[in-house]
């Protein structure tokens, strides 16, 4: 007989084969030759498509592990995730439909392009494209540690956790290269199927098994009521906490760059629509209920785990056979892999375009470009091992804890330049500068004057500097008829 | 984005704050609706469900326009 393990291997390798068959496709199918092919899919992608590539990009392993840690550790105040993200839709609405038109009027291809054109800065769309990379490329390579050490828990060890690394890394890697945005799509939609559906059908299992939903909250009431209301049993959710929460998190949720391009790949406005729904929606399935269940239970029946993290895969194994648990997290593994790709692919993106065309002012052919991205993406996989290979200490402290926060900074310079015609490059440099600065030296010191957190000293003052700034210097060079016209006319057709 | 009514901004600025305020009954489980579930859960899913809606609403009338 089969030992159960190495069913679970099949069924992940199988799924990793999957992944490749993808990506070998695009690339023999699509051969993409130029940027807008690459990075893009040729801005043709369907609602159904673009929705779910959005949905799948949007929820990582974090969806599965973090979420369920949280909800063990933190009771059911986290629930302020969801119900804040739930207005990402209206950012949707306004902010994705306009950052829409606008790249298809004039080509964006990263979020640097939308500064460098609306403020005419070149410094700018530098200091966005570093600030956007430097968050995203730690994130996306501490993503291969959560998903490396699920595959070594599903094979019960007999995978190690460094070749689980370079497995996943590998496959990553390839159909990502080698098919560009188009193999990340044709993955993304089989992934959000894959992960939306294996949560919540694991959780219904595993929680009816141990004796259904109302039974775990009768049990919970009992043993741990902390779990059921605010702040929690460790005092996280207080008032003050809550609103922070709202305030800044939902404007870096939505400034992640490899969700940002995927609005310049609409074909028409209902897929920006699509994404406005399916994002809340996709909160409902994973964190309003699944999640929420899964951590309840495991705190219940399972208090003290060593790392929360496990609590999902303490649940599982404790009421199905190893094989179920393997596909169980093959929907991890697919919202893990689904948001590496995208931000493997968006920060070579970022790297060629805003770096060296732009920045560096290479002249050099689409085609050339094309392989360049490619060679580049193969060396921020490499590099991305070697981090998730021994994660340095500091930068899992700082950087990755910053990533959305740290994100949200540029929101004052999108939205002020989207709609207001007296915003100026220097206020949108200085405010910038100044919210990073705040908010990383606050950080690293670990002050929060007056007791406000970090992040909300770095927002508000963003914000605030560059409003003084932009009203203490003159609009000169400015795309403010190109941008702040063109948009007005355009959404008062 | 002109043809959402004053009434589209009221509703969704009502709605934000009933999140967005910490409400004192919130912090207690109690009382235990249908014996098991929290009254602060119940709120909680109440709301999101309404945010839904209401998105799906505006979303609607977008599209239309």
């Amino acid at each position: 007989m089969i030992p159960e393990w190495q069913i679970a291997l099949g069924i992940l390798l199988a799924y990793f084969a999957f992944c490749l068959g993808k990506g070998f496709f695009c690339y023999f199918r699509y051969r993409p030759v130029t940027l807008d092919e690459y990075f893009l899919a040729g801005r043709g992608l369907s609602w159904l498509f673009l929705v779910l590539t959005y949905v799948a990009t949007l929820q990582s392993a974090f969806a599965f592990l973090g979420a369920t840690g949280m909800y063990y550790t933190h009771g059911i105040g986290f629930m302020v995730l969801p119900l804040s993200q739930a207005w990402c839709a209206l950012m949707t609405l306004f902010l994705g439909y306009r950052l829409w038109l606008l790249s298809r009027k004039y080509r964006y291809l990263t979020p640097g392009d939308f500064f460098d054109h609306r403020y005419r800065s070149r410094v700018l769309r530098l200091i966005v494209a570093l600030t956007l990379f430097i968050f995203n490329m730690f994130y996306f390579a501490v993503q291969f540690v959560g998903i490396s050490w699920a595959f070594v828990g599903v094979t019960g060890g007999h995978i190690t956790y460094q070749q689980a690394l370079l497995l996943t890394v590998l496959i990553t890697g390839i159909y990502t290269i080698i098919g560009g945005m188009r193999a990340v799509v044709l993955t993304d939609v089989f992934q959000a199927l894959v992960l939306l559906t294996t949560l919540p059908g694991a959780v219904i299992y595993a929680v009816s098994a141990l004796g259904g939903i109302p039974h775990i909250f009768k049990l919970a009431a009992e043993k741990a009521p902390a779990l059921l209301c605010r702040p929690g049993p460790k005092g996280a959710y207080t008032d003050v906490g809550w609103i922070y929460m709202w305030l800044v998190l939902p404007f870096g949720i939505w400034c992640t760059p490899a969700l940002w391009v995927r609005f310049y790949t609409a074909k028409d406005k209902r897929g920006i629509a699509a994404c406005a729904i399916g994002m809340p929606l996709s909160q409902i399935i994973i964190f309003c209920t699944s999640a929420l269940f899964a951590g309840i239970a495991a705190a219940v029946l399972y208090p003290g785990l060593k790392r929360p993290d496990y609590a999902l895969m303490q649940l599982l194994t404790a009421t199905m056979p190893l094989w179920l648990i393997a596909v169980i997290m093959s929907g991890c593994l697919a919202a893990g892999m689904s948001t590496i790709d995208s931000m493997l692919l968006v920060s070579s993106q970022m790297v060629v375009k805003d770096i060296v065309i732009e920045g560096l002012r290479t002249r050099i052919s689409e085609k050339a470009a094309v392989r360049l991205s490619m060679l580049i993406s193969a060396a921020l996989i490499a590099m991305a091992y070697l981090i998730a290979l021994s994660p340095p200490k500091l930068i899992v402290e700082v950087v990755i804890k910053l990533t959305f926060v740290g994100t949200a900074q540029v929101a004052p310079a999108l939205i002020l330049g989207l709609y207001w015609r007296r915003v100026t490059k220097w206020g949108a440099i200085t405010g910038l500068l100044t919210g990073l600065i705040v908010l990383v030296s606050f950080r690293i010191m670990k002050v929060a004057p007056l007791g406000i957190p970090d992040f909300i000293w770095a927002f508000a003052l963003n914000w605030l500097v560059t409003i003084l700034v932009s009203y203490a210097t003159k609009v000169t060079n400015e795309n403010v008829e190109e941008v702040v016209e063109y948009l007005r006319r355009a959404t008062d057709a | 984005m002109s043809k959402f009514t004053k009434l589209d901004v009221v509703i969704v600025i009502i709605l934000i704050a009933l999140g967005l305020i910490p409400w004192p009954f919130t912090k207690s489980p109690y009382p235990l609706i249908g014996g098991w579930l929290p009254l602060p859960l119940l709120y909680y899913w109440v709301l999101e469900a309404m945010y839904f809606t209401y998105i799906c609403i505006l979303v609607y009338k977008w599209l239309k326009r």
